[in-house]
C-alpha cells in the first residue's frame, strides 16, 4: 500500500528560491554600485561583444530571481547554471574582446570581481563542489585579466582578497544552509512515513477496540440472554437484536480519528478545573504549542478527571492555610502535571479508606490509560505531591525526528563549528593584515592601518564564537561600537594616496564582522550599523581627501555583503518557521488520512466477518417467532466463541475452537482463560495444549468445563476441569 | 417467614435488567427492587436495596471500583456481573469488597444461586474471581499460606467448592474460611498494614474485628 507523504523537497525548494531571489537583488545592487563607482564608464567604453556579455551576465540572475517563486528545483538549477555561464562568458569577453582595445594599465571593471554572484549561483546549480570549482575558476580568470591588464598590485589585492572571502563565506554559510534544508526534508519525509505507519497501526488497533467494544457491550449480552431467557422476554430480545445489528452495520460507516485536544485548549481546561475545585491554587503553565504532542481526547479526559480529583482532595484535606501549586508542562514528550501542597499530608497506610480510595482512584485512572502514570507522595506534616504524566506511545520517535529537523533548520548547523569558524576568521584577519601592511607601507603612516586592523580584531573578539549563540544586546552594542569606531578611522587626518582604492580597505573588511553578526541572528542590528558605517564613510569624503569613487565602491561592497547576510538570516528564520508550521499541518493531515483509510478498511473487513458469523442468528432474533432450542444453542455457541476472543487469548486456536463450539452445542458451559500475565510458550507447545484441551472437551457430555493456561511458576502448563475432576497438562520439556 | 432481601440491578441493557429481574423474582427469599442503567441513576431514583447486581463495565464512564464504593457507602452489598472483561477490572472490584463476581453467560441457576448465597451474606468464590486473583502477579508476594494458595489454585482451575474440599480432605466450612482470608489478604494488597495498630485498623475496616465499644 502506498503511504501518503509530505512533499519530499519542500524546504530545499524554499531555500533555493530564497537564494535565487537574494542573488538577483545582489546583482542589482552590485551593478548599480558599479555604475555609481565608475560613472557608467565601464559600459561606455565597451566593445559590442563585451556589452552583450555584460547585459547577459546582469540579466541572467535577474531573470532567475524574477521567476524563482514559480520555478521548480530543476528549473532553478538550470537558471542558475545559466547565470554562472553568463558570468564566465563576461570574464572571457573582457579578457579576449575588451582588453586588447584598452591601454595599460587597463582598468578592470569592478563588477567583474564580484565573484560571490556566480559562486552562489553555482551552489544552487551544482552544489558545494560546483561552487568551489567556480570560485577557483573565476579567481583564476580574474587573475589572468589582472595579469594581462597589468593592474595596480595593491588595488587588485585589496579588491580580490575581499571578493574571495566574500565568495568563500557564501559557499560555507549558504552550503550549510542548503544541506540543512535537505536534511530537514529527509527528516520530514521519514517523520511523515513514520506518522502514516503509526496512524495505520493505531487505526487497526482502534478499529479492533471499537469492534471489541461493540461485541462486548452489545453482542455478548444479546446472545447470552437470548440463549436462556423465557418467552416473556421475547420482545426484549428482538429489540436488543435490532439494536446490536444496527450498531454493527453503522460501525464501518462512521470511522473517526480519535479527536485531539491542542495544548492551549488543554491548558484552559486545566485552569478551569483549578478555578472550580481549588481557586487559591497557584498555576504555572509551560506549554509550547509548536512542539507539544497532540493529546488524544481520551488521555485529556483521564488527565482532567485525575486533576480534578487531586485538586478536590487537596482542597478538602490539606488543611486551612495550605499553599497549593499546580504546574502543567505540555511539550514534545507528553504532558506532566504536578500538584503540590504544603498541607498536613498523610501516611499512605494510615488514612481513612475513603481518602485512600481517592488516591487509588487517581492512580488507577491514570495507570489504565495507555502511556499514563500517577505517583502520589505524601508524608504527615510534609504536604502532598501528586504527579500525573502521560506520554504518547510513539513519543520517542516523533520527538527525535522533530529535534533533528528542527535543529538543523534552526541554524545550529548553519553556523560553522567553532574550530572551522576560528580558522576562517584567522585567515581573513591574516589577509587583512597583508592589506594593512601594504597600505601602511605606501602611505607611510602605519598607525592608521594598525588602528583599523585592531578595530576589526576587536569586533571579532566582541562577537565571540558560534557557541555563544545569538549575541546578547550588550554584545551587539559592543560589536557595533567596535565597527563604528573602526569606520571612524577614515575621517582621521592622515596622509593618503587619494587615487588608490586600497586606502579604505577596512571599510569593506568591516562587512565581515557585520556579516557574522547578521548570520548569528542579529540581521537588523547589522544593517543599522552598516548604514552608520556608510554615513561615516560619506562624511569622510568631505572631511578628508578620500577618492569618492573608492569610498563609494568600498561602502557599496560592505552594504552588499551585510545586506546578503541580513537578508539571508531573516529569510532563514522565515523558511524555518514556515516549514515547521507546514510540517506540523502536513503530518497531521498525513496521520488523519492514513488513520481514516486504515480504520475504514479494517472495520469493513472485520464487521463483514462478524456479520457472516452471527448475522443469520441476529436476523432470527429480530423476528417475532418463538426461539427454537436449536437457535438458543446456536446463540450459546456463538456467545462462547466471541467471549473466547477476549479471555481465551492464545487458546483461541484449532482444534480447540471447533471442540468448544461442538461442546457448547451439546449444552456444556465452556470457559477458556489465558490471562495476559503471559507465560511464554512456543507455537508447537500452544498447539499441543489446545489439542489436549480439545480432547478433554470432547469427552464431556454436559455441565461445566474450564480450560486455562496456568500462571508462571506452576508445575503444569494448563488445566482442564469439570465440576468434579481436574486434569493438568504437564509442562512441555524445554 | 424471614424478611425478603431486596435486590436491585444496575445494567445499561434493558434485556439484562429484565432477565435478572425475572430471575430474582423467581426466588422466594429475594425481592426485585428495580433497575437502573447506572449507579448514579439508581441512587437518584431512590431505589433501596440490600444487594445490588452490578454490571462490571458500564458505559457511562464510571469506574467499577467507584461504583462499588458508592453502593457500599449506601449500605448495599454488591455482586458483579461480567461478560468477558479483562482481568484488571475483575481484580479492581475484587479489591473493593464485592461479595461475588459472576459471569452473565453462566447457567441461570448458577447466577441465581450466587445471588441468593450473597443475599444470605456468604461470599461466593466463583471461578471468574479465583482466576483473576490467582493470576495477579501482585499475589506472589502476598502473605498467604501454602494451603491458602492451594485452595485458590484449585478454585481457579474451575472446580466447585465441594470438589475442592474433597480433594484437600477438609470440610466446605474450612474452605470457606480459607477463601475469606484470601479475600482479606487480597484486599490488603493496596492497603499495607505494617504495624499492629494498622493491622487492627484493617481488621476493623474489613469487619473481622468488632468495633471498639465506647
Amino acid at each position: 500500500m502506498s503511504v501518503p507523504t509530505t512533499d519530499a523537497h519542500a524546504s530545499e525548494l524554499r531555500a533555493l528560491r530564497l537564494l535565487t531571489a537574494t542573488l538577483a537583488i545582489t546583482t542589482l545592487v552590485a551593478s548599480i554600485g558599479a555604475t555609481l563607482a565608475t560613472g557608467g564608464a565601464d559600459a561606455a567604453a565597451a566593445t559590442a561583444g563585451y556589452r552583450v556579455a555584460l547585459v547577459a551576465a546582469i540579466t541572467a540572475p535577474l531573470v532567475a530571481g524574477a521567476v524563482a517563486r514559480w520555478a521548480g528545483i530543476r528549473m532553478l538549477r538550470l537558471l542558475n547554471a545559466a547565470a554562472v555561464v553568463a558570468f564566465a562568458a563576461l570574464l572571457l569577453a573582457f579578457l579576449l574582446l575588451e582588453l586588447p582595445t584598452l591601454g595599460r594599465p587597463a582598468p578592470v571593471p569592478w563588477f567583474l570581481t564580484v565573484t560571490a554572484v556566480p559562486v552562489t549561483a553555482a551552489l544552487v546549480a551544482w552544489g558545494r563542489a560546483g561552487a568551489w570549482a567556480t570560485l577557483g575558476g573565476m579567481s583564476a580568470l580574474l587573475q589572468a585579466i589582472r595579469f594581462v591588464a597589468r593592474s595596480d598590485a595593491q588595488d587588485a589585492v585589496a579588491n580580490d582578497v575581499f571578493t574571495f572571502f566574500a565568495a568563500a563565506s557564501v559557499v560555507l554559510l549558504v552550503g550549510r544552509f542548503l544541506r540543512a534544508s535537505r536534511d530537514f526534508d529527509r527528516a520530514t519525509l521519514a517523520a511523515s512515513e513514520t506518522a502514516a505507519r503509526q496512524a495505520e497501526e493505531e487505526a487497526r488497533s482502534a478499529a479492533s477496540e471499537r469492534l471489541q467494544l461493540l461485541v462486548h457491550d452489545e453482542l455478548l449480552s444479546t446472545l447470552s440472554l437470548a440463549a436462556r431467557v423465557g418467552p416473556s422476554l421475547r420482545a426484549a430480545v428482538a429489540r436488543q437484536a435490532t439494536r446490536a445489528r444496527r450498531l454493527l452495520r453503522e460501525l464501518p460507516a462512521a470511522p473517526g480519528m480519535p479527536s485531539t485536544v491542542d495544548s492551549a485548549a488543554f491548558a484552559t481546561r486545566v485552569a478551569d478545573a483549578v478555578a472550580e475545585e481549588a481557586p487559591d491554587t497557584r498555576l504555572e503553565l509551560d506549554t509550547d504549542a509548536r512542539r507539544a504532542v497532540p493529546l488524544d481526547a481520551e488521555a485529556a479526559e483521564a488527565l482532567l478527571g485525575a486533576v480534578r480529583q487531586a485538586l478536590a482532595n487537596s482542597a478538602a484535606h490539606a488543611g486551612p492555610g495550605a499553599h497549593r501549586t499546580l504546574s502543567l508542562r505540555h511539550d514534545e514528550t507528553g504532558v506532566r502535571i504536578v500538584l503540590g501542597d504544603d498541607g498536613v499530608g498523610f501516611a499512605r497506610d494510615d488514612v481513612s479508606p475513603a481518602r485512600m480510595g481517592i488516591a487509588a482512584s487517581i492512580e488507577g485512572r491514570m495507570r489504565t490509560l495507555p502511556g499514563g502514570d500517577a505517583v502520589i507522595d505524601s508524608l504527615p506534616g510534609a504536604g502532598t505531591t501528586v504527579t500525573l504524566a502521560w506520554r504518547p506511545a510513539s513519543a520517542g520517535l516523533r520527538v527525535e525526528d522533530a529535534d533533528t529537523a528542527g535543529a538543523v533548520l534552526a541554524g545550529d548547523d548553519a553556523i560553522p563549528s567553532t574550530a572551522g569558524y576560528l580558522v576562517a576568521v584567522a585567515l581573513m584577519l591574516l589577509a587583512q593584515l597583508g592589506l594593512a601592511v601594504l597600505a601602511a607601507g605606501r602611505a607611510g603612516e602605519s598607525w592608521q592601518a594598525g588602528l583599523a586592523l585592531s578595530g576589526i580584531v576587536l569586533g571579532f573578539v566582541a562577537l565571540g564564537t558560534p557557541r555563544h549563540g545569538i549575541p546578547t544586546p550588550r554584545r551587539t552594542v559592543l560589536v557595533a561600537g567596535c565597527v563604528l569606531a573602526t569606520a571612524a578611522v577614515i575621517v582621521l587626518p592622515v596622509e593618503r594616496d587619494a587615487t588608490r582604492y586600497g586606502d579604505v580597505w577596512f571599510i569593506a573588511a568591516l562587512a565581515f564582522v557585520l556579516l557574522v553578526l547578521a548570520m548569528r541572528g542579529r540581521p537588523r542590528a547589522a544593517m543599522i550599523v552598516a548604514a552608520g558605517v556608510a554615513i561615516v564613510a560619506v562624511v569622510s569624503m568631505a572631511a578628508q581627501r578620500n577618492d569618492p569613487a573608492d569610498v563609494v565602491a568600498a561602502t557599496t561592497r560592505m552594504l552588499a555583503i551585510v545586506g546578503i547576510g541580513a537578508g539571508f538570516s531573516i529569510g532563514t528564520e522565515r523558511v524555518r518557521s514556515r516549514t515547521l508550521a507546514l510540517r506540523h499541518d502536513e503530518l497531521a493531515a498525513v496521520r488523519e488520512a492514513s488513520f481514516t483509510a486504515a480504520e475504514r478498511r479494517e472495520l469493513r473487513g472485520r464487521t463483514a466477518e462478524l456479520e457472516r458469523l452471527i448475522g443469520g442468528v441476529l436476523e432470527r432474533l429480530e423476528g417475532a417467532e418463538p426461539l427454537s432450542l436449536a437457535t438458543r444453542r446456536e446463540c450459546a455457541m456463538l456467545e462462547g466463541r466471541l467471549r473466547d476472543g477476549y479471555r481465551a487469548g492464545r487458546l483461541a486456536r484449532q482444534p480447540l475452537v471447533d471442540a468448544a463450539m461442538a461442546a457448547r452445542g451439546r449444552g456444556v458451559d465452556v470457559a477458556l482463560f489465558d490471562d495476559p500475565e503471559e507465560r511464554a510458550f512456543s507455537e508447537p507447545e500452544l498447539d499441543a495444549i489446545a489439542t489436549w484441551l480439545a480432547d478433554r472437551l470432547d469427552e464431556i457430555a454436559e455441565g461445566r468445563f474450564t480450560g486455562r493456561i496456568l500462571p508462571a511458576g506452576r508445575r503444569a502448563a494448563a488445566s482442564a476441569a469439570t465440576d468434579d475432576i481436574v486434569a493438568e497438562f504437564p509442562l512441555p520439556h524445554a | 417467614m424471614a424478611e425478603r432481601v431486596r435486590v436491585a440491578v444496575v445494567d445499561d441493557h434493558e434485556l439484562v435488567s429484565l432477565a435478572m429481574g425475572e430471575l430474582i423474582g423467581s426466588r422466594d427469599e429475594l425481592e426485585f427492587a428495580g433497575s437502573a442503567p447506572s449507579v448514579r441513576e439508581l441512587l437518584a431514583r431512590g431505589i433501596r436495596a440490600e444487594l445490588v447486581v452490578l454490571d462490571l463495565n458500564l458505559r457511562d464512564g464510571s469506574r467499577p471500583s467507584e461504583n462499588v464504593e458508592a453502593l457500599r457507602a449506601r449500605g448495599a452489598e454488591v455482586v458483579v456481573l461480567t461478560s468477558a472483561e479483562n482481568p484488571f477490572l475483575v481484580r479492581e472490584v475484587s479489591r473493593s469488597g464485592v461479595l461475588g463476581i459472576v459471569r452473565k453467560s453462566a447457567p441461570p441457576r448458577e447466577v441465581l444461586d450466587c445471588i441468593a448465597a450473597i443475599a444470605r451474606g456468604e461470599p461466593v468464590p466463583t471461578t471468574e474471581w479465583a482466576i483473576a486473583v490467582d493470576s495477579d502477579p501482585a499475589l506472589r508476594s502476598a502473605p498467604l499460606t501454602v494451603r491458602e494458595r492451594e485452595v485458590l489454585a484449585l478454585y481457579a482451575t474451575g472446580l466447585g467448592a465441594k470438589s475442592v474440599a474433597r480433594r484437600l480432605g477438609v470440610t466446605e466450612n474450612t474452605i470457606a474460611d480459607h477463601i475469606r482470608r484470601i479475600r482479606t489478604v487480597y484486599a490488603q494488597l493496596s492497603r499495607p498494614a505494617n504495624t499492629k495498630v494498622e493491622l487492627y485498623q484493617r481488621g476493623l475496616e474489613d469487619g473481622f474485628l468488632p468495633p471498639p465499644v465506647s
